[in-house]
């Protein structure tokens, strides 16, 4: 099938390439101030029907050739003015086209503070300009999903990692944030590469944005719908961060509130003209520096960013670029920062921790406008992401006895050793008792790069519209980190060194192909997109080899009508669009790699001496995989469904979504049947050696203890043990069998604005549903318990769907909805709003079926029951639940047995024993409804531009101070509030121009 | 069968020996009398209990034979027979009080019971715990793996302690949270005759002798049997522990909690345990310990292993309980932290433990007992040994030992201590500045 589209994608681009038979005319013009009548240099000219462009000039003029004819939409933007768009009939050349370009401020009408609905996009896509990132101030960018219908503010902090997750709860499963495509100019911001930051047990989280320097960004696209093919390894959504490009004043920017400090200063220049006339181009230089406390009552724990940004823009259409200009744009962006305790008074002196956020981003991209009948124009983006992570920690430790630690990362048995310099690290190793400090460090470098590159090809046939594009891109991800290390290795705490450095690179090519049709039907215009990719995973050097996934994705939008010509009917517009796609989430080398793990089992210890020291042997087994050959990608399938529509001048928005999460990444464990030979410290006073005289080794073989005597009189005695068995968990990259189910509706309402009072208000709200289950069998042994059997290592392994939890999923709903007043009176440069943000349903509860629906648990009528006799629903109300295996297996037997029957007919020391494999939950509302009363936070901001020079922000977020309770029907008893609203907190920004 | 044995025996002996005997020399004549000890309508067979008889002017003793029974020769008159003694048994002090009007006359049978009431109290009591850890030498952090608890001999009577077993019962901190905390915050295992003991119970070993003579003790190391005090100077030398909670196989093996002992503690004198959860230490909190003494009266170690005697409310493999036999339980103690008093939840049954004592933690401080004064003033032997003026209270004003004795002081000018023993850990107990183990 998706060869047969393949073919049919290519046939329309080949066949559009040939397809031309339009006048090719020239559109040229000049772009000027409006206030001051000069030109403006470096304002980006776009005919979007045919996607040619160009760049204005010190004089401000442009000039396109090849244009067909027909219809097509002008847009021309600039840095620091308001965006000018129209569309316009070109039939013949057009040479004096000249546009007035308004400085963008607040005395504009239709100032906008929330996200922009993008009307012309076939999927759910929307904009939060500079105007609504300076009104709100948001110090961390994560925070923009608060300006997303039915967002939810949260404190304006940078203490703690925060990420972007695109429809979807913080808490959930799916790995939604990771699966979240972040660019910053085209960046691509990635967790692949990272290992101190992407993963938890069972949770891999998306990338931290918190170093993306808030002043220096014009404008941030969240796609929450299906995207374009060119968007690959994503699960749901994209957000497209986009900085300042261009030639600005003077911009500096000062903010405080409780917590934060920032300052900024920008400045876009040109660069002259060359001896030829030519412009050298553009540059913005920017520099930030924001500092922000976890306390504001002990301002020493803090995160800071220090962040100076460089872009370069030019345009080159003069010698061989005269008929074919190519547009350049350039840039980096470095960034020192992170978090520090150092100066922190409460912390045990001499103690501190370090967490390394700097970054270096540099991006290049060429636009070529070859403007040929069979291509429009190539595109060509390369950007490098490199980032370090690193952590360190100085820590105060002490220990009355000698300290047991672990290096080694080979099997076998291993006598504890003192570390002496140059004679190599021990596998177990002893800290003598006493006093010491230790800097532990964790080198976590990655670096994500990229390299693309994109054909165009835009056609007019007749009425009909068409843009192909195709395209590749190669991205890497790596590790150039150390991993873990000790600066002090005598005093190191465990640890096992694991280069990251070492992990293999992850390559991805992925090839696609769009075509984006825009043709008449009927009255309405009919929008047609369809691509498909695919992305080839090459991992050298490892055993995963090559893999291959295919992702198709149609967008479709009919448009019945637009505001032309309807100004006075009560439907104004009316559009419908429909989108479905296939998303496929790359892993990351923590996924594939995860650190491995050990077991250390003390297997002999001796007595202590009148130092306090004696000697310990351990059976040191690895307990990772290092390859599982069914590992899959994550694959996100997405559907929407939207209406667009202007009812009396009151724009709506509706967008229905279902996201389906499949074989999301996750840790598996399996376990492993283990011996070794253990010598109980008892052994010891039969020995005839003298106890100060004794010298312990080990074989590392077999485990057999030998203690020597220092002089040499007696014997070496061999100690008496026995074998013991145990079951170790081993763990390995795996994928979650069940799925992760999100849908729900988001609407946008934006009624016509009340004109007297300059007043335009917004209702945005979404209602989400959430629901997912754990369906696959998973071994669960409690292998640190002893036997009551034998007082041995346990021996059992329950089978549980989804894990031994009562529950093994979850499902929320949630009703939000919020109230946006805005008042912008351009008169007097002010904007002011407010916003009610409310919680009307707050739904959630804990789960326990298969895939069928089947319960998994089973209600007893005590907590002290462990049979289960009542056959009522776990869902039936109030009820105590335990939860048996499948099916449980034994150390000697991997044969099934019927766990329900030996439990039944079990007693004593082996009934104990099986009842270790239950697991119950404590309270009886484990599985009730939980609905949570509603609540409500309200936040106001306001801004006020001083002439030309100035502006100031002001915000208070839940200004009303709400603290009051809520109600949770589950466990019935009131919460507080400040679990789900941000404290009283309020801002200040002055901004001035020079 | 036994019991009825001893009575015939008795009456033959009596009736054998009751005669009267002629003054040939004209004096008062005098009869042979048996004061026989009875309880619960049955004889006493107790040896060596000395019977008093005395008509208020005269006064004669006699020790009774191993059945009993007491022998007299005294004059025909009313008299009175008492008898007191303590008897040691499964780790408590059973006192044995008797006292009835006899008449002694011509031609009677002059056998008489002595009917005894018994009175139980524990010989076997916490005297101290040390829980709280302390600072170390740089102020930096605290200090925990120093925790130590002195089981002490109340009594007069030697004790063979060899069955004792160290429990605690449940962590949890909050009525709020117990799910054992019935609607008025009260535990709801009280009405069912058992407490909890969680995690673990400790035993000795078997065939290890544990005697404690008479107003002596042991001291059992919790964690680490080794010299803190080489590392930190406001810690204590458990090195000389009498006994010590080890026992790595039983999966309590965490390195830091359980370092080796000291090699001057035999290895039988490691105490064992069985680890019915999980965790890889016997997590004895630092703060609301509620440590308790145990006496089975059936082999604990099958005890611990079998699922019947547990409470199965565990929510994870670490929230078991074994259903400890209230009577078993010889003495209990409960600390709770003063941030919590709110919130207090007694976790004993009033038979065993009323009240708390408030503790606070990391500063060294000890759990220490009171003294009994009028008992321990009581004794002879005590006198011009007792130290008074006790000042080693962290609250001597509010919160110290009433009695004023200085325990330990006194024990070293060899006095015998009898501690207070009102099962109210709020009466039973003070802080302490100083662990007592710390010279």
């Amino acid at each position: 099938m998706f060869r047969k589209l393949s073919i049919i994608l290519t046939g329309i681009f080949l066949s559009c390439a040939y397809l031309s038979a339009q006048k090719a005319c020239v559109f040229a013009g000049s772009v000027l101030d409006n206030s001051t009548g000069k030109p403006v240099e470096f304002a980006t000219v776009m005919l979007e029907g045919t996607e040619q462009w160009a760049v204005a000039d010190l004089q401000g003029r442009f000039s396109i050739s090849n244009v067909p004819s027909g219809k097509t939409v002008v847009t021309i933007a600039c840095l620091g003015y308001a965006t000018w768009s129209k569309e316009i009939i070109i039939s013949k050349d057009i040479t004096n086209f000249k546009i007035s370009l308004k400085p963008d401020n607040l005395a504009l009408e239709g100032a906008v503070v929330t996200a922009k609905e993008d009307g012309n996009s076939a999927t759910t896509s929307r904009t939060i300009d500079k105007t609504a990132l300076d009104h709100v101030q948001l110090m961390n960018l994560a925070d923009i999903s608060s300006l997303l219908p039915g967002g939810a503010t949260n404190s304006n902090d940078l203490t703690a990692d925060r990420q972007f997750n695109i429809r979807a709860g913080s808490a959930e499963n799916g790995n939604s944030s990771f699966g979240t495509a972040v660019e910053v100019d085209g960046v691509r911001l990635s967790n692949n590469a990272s290992f101190s930051e992407a993963s938890t047990l069972n949770s891999y989280k998306g990338v931290s944005v918190n170093n993306i320097a808030s002043t220096n960004v014009e404008s941030v696209e969240v796609i929450t719908g299906v995207p374009s093919v060119e968007y690959g390894d994503m699960g749901s959504g994209v957000v497209k961060i986009n900085t300042k490009k261009g030639k600005t004043p003077w911009m500096l920017t000062m903010s405080t509130s409780p917590n934060t400090k920032q300052t900024s200063i920008s400045k876009g220049f040109g660069l002259g003209v060359s001896s030829s006339g030519a412009a050298k181009g553009v540059i913005n230089a920017s520099m930030e520096y924001t500092e922000s406390f976890s306390k504001a009552m002990s301002p020493y724990t803090a995160y800071n960013r220090k962040q100076v940004s460089l872009s370069y823009m030019n345009l080159f259409n003069t010698g061989i670029f005269s008929s074919a200009p190519i547009r350049i744009n350039a840039g980096i962006t470095g960034n020192l920062g992170g978090m520090n305790t150092t100066a922190d008074p409460d912390a045990v002196q001499g103690t501190w921790s370090k967490g390394r956020d700097n970054a270096i981003r540099v991006n290049l991209s060429a636009n070529w406008l070859l403007s040929k009948n069979w291509i429009t124009n190539i595109e060509f983006n390369a950007s490098a992401a490199y980032s370090d992570k690193s952590t360190s920690e100085r820590t105060h430790n002490s220990s009355p006895s000698n300290k047991t630690v672990f290096h080694g990362r080979e099997k076998g048995y291993f006598i504890e050793e003192a570390y002496v310099d140059g004679a190599g690290i021990p596998a177990v190793k002893s800290i003598p008792p006493g006093y010491w400090y230790n800097v532990m460090c964790d080198d976590d470098r990655p670096l994500t790069t990229k390299l693309s590159l994109k054909a165009n090809l835009a056609k007019h046939i007749g009425k009909v519209n068409n843009k192909v594009k195709a395209g590749a891109d190669w991205s890497t991800d790596r590790n150039f980190g150390i991993g873990k290390y000790s600066e002090d290795m005598a005093t190191a705490p465990t640890f096992r060194e694991y280069k990251y450095c070492d992990v293999p690179t992850i390559n991805n090519l992925g090839l696609y192909i769009e075509d984006n049709l825009l043709a008449p039907v009927g009255n309405g215009k009919l929008n047609i997109i369809a691509g498909l990719r695919q992305d080839n995973t090459a991992i050298k050097g490892s055993a995963y080899g090559i893999s291959s996934s295919l992702s198709p994705r149609f967008n479709v939008k009919y448009t019945v009508f637009t505001s032309k010509g309807r100004r006075n009917k009560t439907v104004r517009e009316l559009s419908f669009r429909a989108s479905w796609g296939l998303a496929f989430k790359l892993p990351s080398l923590g996924v594939l790699y995860p650190i491995p793990t050990y077991r250390d089992i003390n297997v002999f210890t001796s007595k202590s001496d009148s130092l306090n020291q004696y000697f310990s042997a351990y059976y040191i087994q690895p307990r990772s995989v290092d390859f599982n050959p069914d590992l899959r990608k994550q694959r996100n399938r997405l559907l929407e469904l939207g209406v667009e529509t202007d009812i009396a001048g009151n724009k709506i928005s509706l967008a229905a979504f279902w996201n389906r999460t499949i074989d999301s990444y996750r840790i598996g464990c399996d376990y492993e049947r283990s011996s070794y030979f253990y010598t109980p410290g008892t052994e010891q006073g039969t020995l005839p050696i003298p106890e100060e005289d004794r010298v312990f080794s080990i074989d590392q073989g077999t485990g057999l203890v030998t203690v020597s005597d220092r002089n040499g009189n007696i014997a070496p005695q061999i100690l008496a043990g026995s074998i013991w068995r145990e079951l170790v968990p081993r763990y390995y990259a795996d994928n979650e069998s069940g799925h992760t189910d999100r849908y729900g509706l988001e609407w946008v309402i934006d009624f016509a604005k009340i004109n007297p009072i300059n007043t335009t208000i917004r209702l945005d709200g979404t209602l989400y549903a959430y629901r997912s289950l754990s369906t696959d069998i998973r071994a669960v042994c409690p292998y640190t318990l002893k036997s009551a059997q034998d007082n041995l290592p346990y021996q059992y392994i329950g089978w549980y769907r989804g894990g031994d939890s009562y529950s093994n999923g979850s499902e929320t709903r949630s009703l939000r909805n919020n109230i946006t007043v805005t008042t912008h009176i351009p008169r007097i440069r002010l904007i002011i709003s407010m916003k009610l943000e409310a919680s009307l349903l707050k739904y959630s509860r804990a789960l326990s079926e298969d895939a069928d629906g089947a319960e998994l648990s089973n209600v007893i009528s005590n907590l002290n029951d462990v049979l289960s006799t009542t056959g009522e629903s776990i869902y039936s109300g109030r009820n105590y639940v335990v939860r048996y295996p499948e099916y449980y297996t034994t150390y000697d037997d991997p044969t099934p047995r019927n766990f329900l029957e030996d439990l039944q007919t079990a007693s004593g020391a082996l009934k104990m024993d099986l009842v270790q494999l239950t697991s119950k939950s404590a309270y009886l509302y484990s599985f009730c409804k939980d609905f949570i009363s509603p609540y409500f936070s309200a936040n106001f901001s306001v801004t006020k531009e001083i002439g030309d020079r100035a502006s100031v922000s002001f915000y208070a977020n839940n200004f009303f101070n709400n603290r009051a309770q809520i109600w949770s029907s589950k466990t019935a008893s009131y919460l507080s509030t400040s679990q789900y609203i941000p404290k009283f907190y309020y801002g200040l920004t002055l901004r001035i121009k020079f | 069968m036994k019991k009825l044995f001893l009575i015939l025996a008795s009456v033959l002996a009596i009736t054998a020996v009751s005669c009267e005997k002629e003054n040939k020399n004209k004096g008062p004549v005098t009869y042979d009398i048996t004061v026989q000890l009875t309880a619960d309508n049955q004889a006493f067979a107790q040896e060596g209990v000395t019977v008093t008889v005395s008509d208020g002017t005269s006064s004669f003793d006699a020790s009774t034979d191993e059945n009993g029974a007491a022998q007299f020769t005294v004059a025909a008159g009313a008299y009175s027979a008492t008898a007191s003694f303590k008897k040691s048994e499964a780790g408590q002090v059973f006192n044995y009080n008797g006292n009835a009007n006899i008449t002694v006359a011509k031609d009677a049978e002059n056998t008489f019971e002595l009917p005894l009431t018994a009175s139980k109290s524990s010989q076997l009591i916490i005297k101290e715990v040390y829980n709280g850890g302390c600072m170390d030498n740089e102020n930096a952090k605290n200090y925990q793996y120093d925790k130590y608890i002195i089981i002490y001999n109340n009594s007069d009577i030697k004790v063979d302690a060899s069955k004792m077993c160290i429990a605690m019962a449940q962590i949890a901190n909050s009525k709020s949270t117990n799910k054992y905390a019935d609607e008025n915050g009260a535990n709801t295992y009280e009405a069912e005759g058992w407490t909890p003991a969680s995690f673990g119970i400790w035993w000795f070993q078997d065939g290890v002798e544990v005697e404690i003579a008479p107003y002596g003790q042991i001291v059992v190391s919790i964690n680490g049997a080794i010299d803190h005090t080489a590392t930190y100077n406001n810690s204590v030398n458990l090195s000389n522990a009498d006994f010590v909670m080890y026992d790595k196989e039983s999966g309590f093996n965490l390195a830091s909690a359980y370092p080796a002992p000291s090699s001057t503690i035999s290895e039988s004198h490691y105490m064992k345990t069985y680890c019915f959860g999980q965790g890889t230490a016997w997590p004895f909190p630092i703060q609301t310990a509620s440590p308790f003494l145990i006496m089975p009266d059936t082999d604990i170690q099958a005890f611990v292993k079998n699922e019947a005697n547990f409470d199965n409310k565990s929510t994870n493999k670490s929230g078991n309980y074994a259903k400890i036999p209230t009577e078993w339980v010889l003495d209990a103690l409960d600390l709770w932290s003063a941030a919590d008093e709110t919130k207090f939840f007694s976790r004993f049954p009033a038979a065993v433990n009323t009240g708390y004592q408030v503790f606070t933690q990391k500063l060294g401080y000890t759990t220490y007992r009171n003294v009994d004064k009028e008992a321990t003033e009581a004794i002879a032997e005590n006198e011009g040994k007792l130290v008074y003026n006790y000042a080693g209270a962290v609250d001597n004003e509010k919160d110290g030992d009433p009695s004023g004795i200085d325990a330990e002081a006194s024990i070293a000018n060899g006095a015998k201590i009898v501690y207070m023993d009102t099962n109210n850990s709020a009466n039973d107990f003070h802080l302490r500045k100083v662990a007592s183990i710390k010279k």
